[in-house]
């Protein structure tokens, strides 16, 4: 592990070059950090301590492998003077002259540690400028991977390798705050991660191969002439990378949503939008927290009030379920009557609930807890409603729901089982999209929940049989002792039969739930929010959500009702569910039910919903497609078959255009030449633009063959000039017309006629094609390889020939 | 198509280029006798002979240098001197002197020894500096200077001078400005194994080149250099020997390229290259195999190359391959 000596080192031609590694990764590392400032409203409080510490560990660094110190001795002396410097830092005032520690000063270092700590775990990002006590563990996690860099980058000269662990500092914030990272941060970083490389790279390749100069040391001016070459192609390269990861995700459909910020598709208002963040990721943070914090206080006349709502997730990816983006325009504020659900019926029994809500200093939210759905709200400050969720988001910066206090009527439902079983299909505008999967998802999940749903005949039976084998059937197990995830592979883990499989906390639960009713062709979605509160005792109609409450579920759309809830998280959790999933449906046709089985007793329905039939599922549409698919095939096979033809005619009105512009001697001379030459390419013989008539004329002559003469593969037996003595001078006449029209003082007109120089390429071109084989004559035939030159030469203003890339000066010294 | 002898172009310079074939054929002939398995030598020095300039025959001791040069000269019938070139030789020695006539109590001039139409220069690199430098006058101007007098010299002039390779010992080295001056180096090489028992055979009976009896003389030889100064040169070929020049002079391998002198040369050998092909025009082909021959001694390498072991002629075929061909007009495609 320690620095490889190649050859006797002064100190002055050694630091330099640290030098520059040294304070690149420096930089590197801390531009990569500024992917942190979203983690803080006041990021300046430990990035601007970073950015110093950075300093401390490049200019210690220098300094240390300045006196040649092995590589992991310097990193551990960094590590130590960064513990020694936070230390000043945080615990000063205790320690010995400030710097000296004492057992009191690291018991108050340690303190702060564990007081940031607990910061990190209380608040959700960004953390508010009144929480400075957070500050330490990001400046200790910063300066840390500082002195990783730098142990990778310059300490073992592996700058690539420096790339994981800024790829994990950077990622940190990507994979938790959504709405990611500003694109102008991530190409600064990379940037300078290529420029750390770069300099790694120069500095192996000024210091290689000392050892063969028998104990001449090259000055630096001879080494740096070589690695000029090299910067001036990564600069290149690495601009034009950079500027690629950059531009090219603002083409890619999948991340289109993020970079937009769906803001338009609201249509009306001003149409702007939020970016909204995951709140799965704090879920699962909230309720493992050692405390339990009252966030939430209802006060209400509702006997039994129900879950509280905070957004809905309804577009999943793959990698998890995400908010897409709201249209929220500023006539959708949150003061006033809100629009009906979407999908309710008048006929559905309702009725209004008035609700105080009253939001503790602690929960900050962008989103306000409600119940679903709502008939009106009072809310202070900017907050408005997106129409198809029905979610209430902040519209003004900064703005949360941090000791806010609401008033709102919430709307009861009572939707029957016989309402759900009966709902009409949802229409196209809400089927697409709430059940559109990602390509990848496995095939064995639908399968799985076809299984669970075998023998349901409508939606809201299988939707009740996918929640009924998540809290009983399937045998899974309630616990918050597993990692928080719902992406596909999640989801295919928590639903398999391995070790660690199906056990999971409410993320899971509802998540997957969702994805299997997506499945099967139910319009779902995930909501997050409380459960079901606890009265307070002694206060009548006074109910408290708690941090321990916060729960996920899943939604599911039935028309004529709109979104109704489920619960499948298990009753160790969740202790009660929705009153319609326990009704029984009544059967449309009782005769038939005495042979269903017990379990499944409205087998025989007739499922109204779109695109499904009872059990046959997708496969309906079938004869649908066939139609078209038979009519694409033709067309196909059409564009296939003028796709073929396509480069031989190409190539043959190129031939007959060559001849009929040929005027003069010259021009005939001309375009004999570039026949051959194009029948050469065509025929994959060895070309070289760069060589001159001559000399390719000579290498022309190895590949003659005569077509009489011809083996099993169809190509001639003997090859060379002797093969065709007449093709052989034919070629010699060509090449003189077109050295005397090319390079002669004057070409005299009766030195050939059209016809001769027709006839003289006709014999070479057969000549050439009798030299190879059967495969390569159709291939020319079919797929000329000039007509790539061709479009080569005409992109390039029809200019000079090509030239061999190995002769550019300082090619072969690069290599 | 193969043999170097193209059907000539039909105008009316044909039957001159029949002239200039059959006499070039026949010296060629008559060097080939004395020197085995040496024909592209050979064929080297009548261009340089007829495009009027001068040859620097470079190799170890032994491998016929003095031959080449002596049978070259034998087989024309002209005035040849020959200069052995000794650390003591004196500028005046080859240049001439001017010394008093007690009789007529005048000065009168003693032409040196390049005063001939063919001066054999042997060992050139075994005198100073001093006295190489007389020459610069004479090889580029074809004059001699003394005492404020110039006195020209005769066509054809050449000055064929054979030298050791440098690290021999007591040689120096040609100064910048001398080599320039010659057309084209060249290395005789060892000779192949039948050849130099073919040499054996012919050299141990008698001596060859005292059987070689000239077969043109001056006059002709300054009617075939009228014939190969109207060898045509395209604007092509001349933008291509530029390109290829312009090449030596940017190329990071090389601290010192071409001269323009040195692009005159290129063109004026491949002129009389073409000529002795029987062409009355030049084709890039020409300039191509000679541009190694005659710009590879004016050619100083960086260190940074010369230690890595690349030599002006490696690094010259490289430019060679690397300039794009001429052409004169675009196919019509």
């Amino acid at each position: 592990m320690t620095t490889p000596v190649e050859r006797p080192q002064t100190w002055h031609d050694y630091v330099p070059a640290t030098a520059t590694s040294s304070l690149l990764a420096a930089l590197t590392t801390w531009v990569t950090l500024l992917a942190w400032t979203k983690f803080a409203e006041r990021p300046s409080g430990f990035m601007v301590p970073i950015l110093f510490g950075c300093l401390l560990v490049a200019v210690t660094g220098m300094l240390l492998r300045s006196a040649r110190l092995p590589a992991v001795l310097v990193a551990l002396v960094q590590v130590a003077v960064v513990l020694l410097w936070l230390h000043h830092r945080l615990a000063g005032s205790e320690a010995l002259l400030g710097w000296l520690p004492t057992p009191e000063s690291l018991r108050a270092m340690g303190d702060a540690f564990a007081a940031s700590s607990t910061a990190a775990q209380a608040y959700a990002a960004p953390v508010p400028r009144s929480v400075p006590e957070f500050y330490p563990l990001m400046i200790i996690a910063g300066v840390l991977s500082a002195v990783l860099v730098d142990f990778l980058a310059v300490g073992l000269r592996r700058a690539p390798l420096a790339g994981l662990p800024l790829l994990a500092l950077y990622t940190a914030p990507v994979s938790i705050l959504d709405g990611g990272v500003s694109w102008l941060k991530f190409a600064a970083a990379a940037l300078c991660y290529l420029f750390l490389i770069a300099a790694g790279e120069s500095y192996r390749l000024a210091h290689w191969g000392h050892q063969l100069t028998a104990g001449r040391i090259f000055d630096s001016q001879t080494t740096n002439v070589s690695s000029q070459a090299i910067w001036s192609s990564a600069r290149k390269i690495g601009l034009t990378a950079t500027g690629l990861a950059v531009v090219v995700p603002i083409f890619v459909p999948t991340l289109s949503a993020n970079l937009f910020n769906g803001g338009g598709t609201g249509g009306d208002g001003d149409g702007d939008s939020v970016n909204i963040s995951n709140p799965m990721v704090d879920l699962k943070r909230d309720l493992t927290q050692g405390t339990d914090v009252e966030l939430v206080r209802v006060t209400t006349t509702d006997p039994n009030p129900s879950y509280l709502r905070l957004t809905v997730l309804d577009s999943f990816d793959g990698n998890a379920w995400r908010p897409s983006g709201r249209s929220i325009p500023v006539k959708q504020r949150a003061n006033g009557l809100v629009p009906r659900p979407p999908g309710l019926d008048a006929s559905i029994p309702s009725r209004e609930i008035p609700s105080t809500v009253q939001v503790s200093s602690f929960f900050r939210s962008r989103w306000l807890p409600t119940p679903y759905p709502v008939a009106s709200i009072e809310a202070p400050g900017d907050w408005r409603y997106d129409r198809t969720t029905l979610d209430f988001i902040s519209a003004a910066d900064g703005q949360t729901t941090a000791g806010l206090t609401y008033r709102l009527r919430a709307l009861d439902l009572q939707p029957t089982a016989t309402d759900l079983a009966d709902a009409d299909p949802a229409p196209a505008t809400v089927f697409t999209p709430y059940t559109a999967l990602p390509r990848d998802l496995p095939a064995s999940v639908r399968r799985l929940a076809e299984s669970v749903t075998a023998g349901r005949a409508s939606k809201f039976e299988m939707a009740v049989a996918l929640q009924q084998w998540f809290r009983v059937d399937g045998g899974f197990r309630y616990s918050l002792r597993r990692s928080s995830g719902n992406g596909t592979d999640d989801l295919v883990k928590f639903l398999g039969t391995g070790q660690d499989s199906r056990v999971g906390y409410c993320e899971q639960f509802a998540a997957a739930m969702a994805v299997m009713g997506r499945t099967l062709g139910i319009p779902s979605r995930v909501a997050v929010g409380f459960l079901r509160p606890n009265p307070v005792p002694g206060e009548r109609d006074t109910y408290v959500y708690s941090s321990h409450d916060l729960h996920a579920w899943p939604e599911m759309y039935f028309g004529g009702i709109g979104w109704v809830r489920f619960e499948p998280t298990p009753q160790s959790r969740a202790t009660d569910v929705p009153s319609y999933t326990t009704q029984q449906v009544p059967q449309a046709q009782p005769s038939q039910s005495t042979s269903a089985p017990a379990a499944a007793p409205s087998l025989n329905r007739i499922d109204r919903s779109p695109g499904v039939s009872g059990s046959g599922g997708p496969k309906k549409q079938t004869p649908f497609v066939a139609g078209p698919a038979f009519r694409v095939g033709v067309a196909l096979l059409v564009v296939l078959l003028v796709l073929l033809v396509v480069p031989r005619s190409v190539r043959s009105v190129v031939r007959r255009r060559r001849w009929s512009g040929a005027t003069d001697l010259p021009g005939l001379a001309e375009a004999a030449w570039s026949e051959i030459r194009d029948t050469a390419l065509d025929l994959r013989l060895p070309w070289d633009d760069g060589l001159t008539p001559r000399a390719s004329a000579h290498e022309l002559l190895r590949s003659f063959g005569r077509s009489d003469d011809a083996d099993s593969t169809g190509r001639s037996a003997a090859r060379g000039e002797n093969a065709d003595p007449e093709a052989t001078s034919a070629l010699g006449r060509l090449l003189l017309l077109l050295e005397r029209a090319r390079y002669a003082r004057r070409l005299p007109a009766d030195a050939a006629t059209a016809d001769q120089v027709r006839e003289d390429t006709e014999r070479c071109v057969a000549a050439m094609r009798a030299g190879v084989g059967q495969r390569r004559r159709t291939r020319a035939t079919w797929a000329p390889a000039s007509l790539v030159a061709l479009s080569r030469n005409g992109l390039r203003g029809g200019g000079g020939p090509a030239r061999p890339i190995l002769s550019e000066p300082g090619v072969d010294r690069a290599v | 198509m193969t043999s170097t002898h193209d059907e000539p172009s039909g105008s009316g310079s044909g039957a001159d280029l029949d002239t200039l074939a059959r006499v070039t054929g026949r010296v060629r002939a008559g060097i080939e006798k004395v020197i085995e398995g040496k024909p592209e030598v050979a064929r080297l020095a009548l261009v340089v002979l007829l495009a009027e300039g001068h040859l620097l025959i470079e190799d170890v001791p032994g491998v016929g240098k003095t031959m080449l040069s002596k049978s070259l000269a034998r087989s024309i019938d002209c005035t040849v001197r020959r200069i052995q070139f000794t650390p003591d030789l004196l500028p005046s020695d080859v240049t001439g002197v001017s010394v008093f006539n007690q009789d007529s109590r005048e000065f009168e001039f003693r032409p040196g020894g390049i005063f001939a139409n063919i001066v054999v220069g042997d060992e050139i690199n075994r005198a100073s500096p001093k006295t190489q430098s007389a020459l610069l006058e004479c090889m580029e101007e074809r004059q001699v200077t003394v005492d404020g007098t110039t006195y020209h010299l005769e066509t054809p002039f050449m000055v064929i001078a054979t030298q050791n390779p440098i690290e021999m010992e007591g040689t120096y080295a040609l100064p910048e400005a001398q080599r320039d001056r010659f057309m084209a180096r060249v290395s005789m090489g060892y000779p192949v194994e039948s050849a130099e028992i073919a040499m054996l055979d012919s050299h141990t009976r008698s001596n060859p080149l005292d059987d070689l009896e000239p077969v043109t003389d001056a006059a002709e030889i300054r009617k075939l250099i009228d014939i190969v100064s109207e060898v045509y040169v395209s604007d092509a070929v001349q933008r291509y020997a530029v390109a290829i020049a312009t090449a030596t002079r940017k190329s990071p391998e090389l601290m010192l390229g071409a001269s323009p002198r040195a692009t005159l040369h290129l063109v004026r050998a491949a002129k009389a290259a073409a000529a002795i092909s029987g062409r009355d025009y030049v084709i890039p082909d020409d300039v191509q195999e000679l541009a190694v021959q005659v710009l590879s001694h004016r050619m100083l390498t960086t260190v940074e190359a010369s230690m890595s072991g690349r030599t002006p002629e490696a690094a010259l075929r490289q430019i060679v391959a690397g300039v794009p061909m001429p052409e004169s007009r675009r196919a019509a495609t």
